[in-house]
């Protein structure tokens, strides 16, 4: 019985890529924006799109209210002629707001679509309890991290950690709105509060599913009327509100990022 | 007048101290029923440092700093030495005065944790991490690998320093006693910067 369960949770943890990223028909939903005028040859940009109720696209304002039902979102890319068909790497990032500050405890939800569905239980594993503070760490102070540098990143076809502009671009940094507690809070604490060093309310269950960061790799597409990815943004439910930040690599390696607060519609 | 001497005496107190630390530091061997009797404010000043080592062994690691977890990891670090230490010191029937000699043992292991810690700060500077991480990227963990290879350095060190201090009086190598307390330090020292260095410390999700 046991082994089964660990079978089914195998089973569902490697599936989870899929998961987050197939949906409707990437080229599908292109071709309804570009039915609809909204995609075309001189749509240059990059935009964030979902289907709303009757099954119309919606595009997302940078400031919006968003319904928590929307299951799958999708992004809108549109380079210039000389990147059709070229490889590029996204980096999505989710900062979900509770009604409680951000802790920079919290775990973060990594994903690679690139990751072989035979590594990711080992990945998990060797990602658990891998904290905000720490990834912020890795990518702006050049810090190690075996999870973030083996697993996360990767070298081929694109090597996200190529150059410190690079590196710097998968920080959430801004997103956060919190600083991190330092050297100076820790003396405090040893001194002035050590039995109240833990804080039952920091450590909730759902903490792991606060913050994401993931990296998809893309062909621009062949199509003159861009190329549309899809991904399932999983609105956890105590979420209030969610930063979202795409960051595109593009063909000449320069991050460029676009940023979304949406808050979720009761 | 008085608030001269008050100050005059804190400093004469706080360079005692210092002094105490930096014999217990310079005298650390294995031997440790042979190191001198070590003040409170030494063995304050030892736990100051290895918990400033220990946050910056984590921030290399990227690993949280978070004030409030660092400061329960850091008596939990504290436990487990009292603990361990106390329960192997009471194995040895040569230790007369146990308690004395657990303090000093648990000394013996800050000093091997810190130094542990420090190897890994050094790779901030000197960077060996990476390589090792690329060298057990298939092995069951590789940060485990890098807290073994970092306590193993700092043991090393303890090690020069008992040959360095005890060879004028008698061979290390011949004595059994020296040698059983080195390879069990070598155990405490692993386990302490594992804790260290792993991502939730005593707390695994």
């Amino acid at each position: 019985m046991r082994s089964r369960i660990l079978i089914a949770i195998s089973s569902l943890i490697s599936l989870t890529p899929t998961l987050l990223f197939a949906s409707e028909s990437e080229q599908k939903f292109c071709e309804d924006l570009a039915a609809r005028g909204i995609a075309h040859r001189a749509a240059l940009g990059e935009r964030l799109f979902y289907r709303n109720e009757t099954g119309e696209p919606v595009e997302l304002a940078r400031t919006d209210k968003i319904s928590r039902d929307v299951t799958v979102m999708f992004y809108y890319v549109h380079g210039e002629d000389s990147e059709l068909g070229q490889k590029s790497v996204l980096n999505f990032k989710f900062i979900y707001k509770t009604s409680k500050p951000i802790s920079r405890r919290l775990e973060v939800g990594l994903t690679n679509n690139q990751w072989p569905s035979s590594r990711i239980a080992r990945i998990r594993n060797d990602c658990a309890g891998l904290t905000i503070d720490g990834y912020e760490r890795f990518h702006l102070d050049n810090t190690r991290s075996y999870c973030l540098s083996r697993h996360f990143h990767q070298e081929a076809p694109f090597n996200t950690l190529a150059t410190v502009e690079q590196r710097q671009s998968f920080a959430f940094q801004d997103m956060l709105g919190t600083q991190s507690s330092g050297f100076f809070d820790l003396i405090s604490n040893l001194l002035i509060s050590p039995a109240r060093a833990i804080e039952p309310s920091q450590l909730s269950s759902t903490e792991g599913t606060l913050a994401r960061s993931w990296i998809w790799n893309y062909e621009y597409g062949t199509s003159p009327t861009g190329k549309c990815i899809s991904f399932k943004p999983d609105f956890p439910d105590s979420a209030k509100s969610v930063s979202i930040r795409i960051t595109n690599h593009g063909v000449n390696f320069f991050p460029h990022a676009r940023d979304w607060s949406l808050t979720f519609l009761e | 007048m008085a608030f001269l001497d008050t100050t005059k005496d804190a400093a004469q107190k706080l360079a005692d101290n210092a002094a105490a630390y930096f014999e217990v530091i310079y005298k650390t061997t294995f031997s440790f029923w042979s190191l001198p009797e070590i003040p409170s404010g030494g063995n304050i000043l030892t736990g100051a440092f290895a918990s400033l080592l220990l946050y910056f062994a984590r921030f290399q690691m990227s690993l949280s700093t978070d004030a409030s977890f660092v400061a329960t990891l850091i008596l939990a670090m504290l436990l487990y030495l009292i603990f361990i230490c106390g329960i192997l010191v009471a194995f040895d029937p040569h230790v007369e005065t146990k308690v004395n000699n657990m303090r000093r043992l648990a000394s013996v292991a800050c000093v091997g944790i810190t130094l542990g810690a420090g190897f890994i700060v050094l790779d901030r500077v000197l960077p060996w991490i990476g390589t090792v991480q690329r060298w057990f990227e298939e092995g069951p963990k590789a940060d485990l690998m890098v807290a073994s290879l970092a306590a193993f350095a700092a043991w090393c060190v303890i090690g020069i320093n008992t040959l360095y201090l005890t060879l004028p009086r008698f061979s290390a190598f011949g004595n059994g006693r020296i040698l059983v307390w080195a390879a069990l330090c070598l155990g405490i020292v692993v386990l302490g910067v594992g804790l260290v260095i792993t991502p939730n410390g005593l707390f695994p999700s």
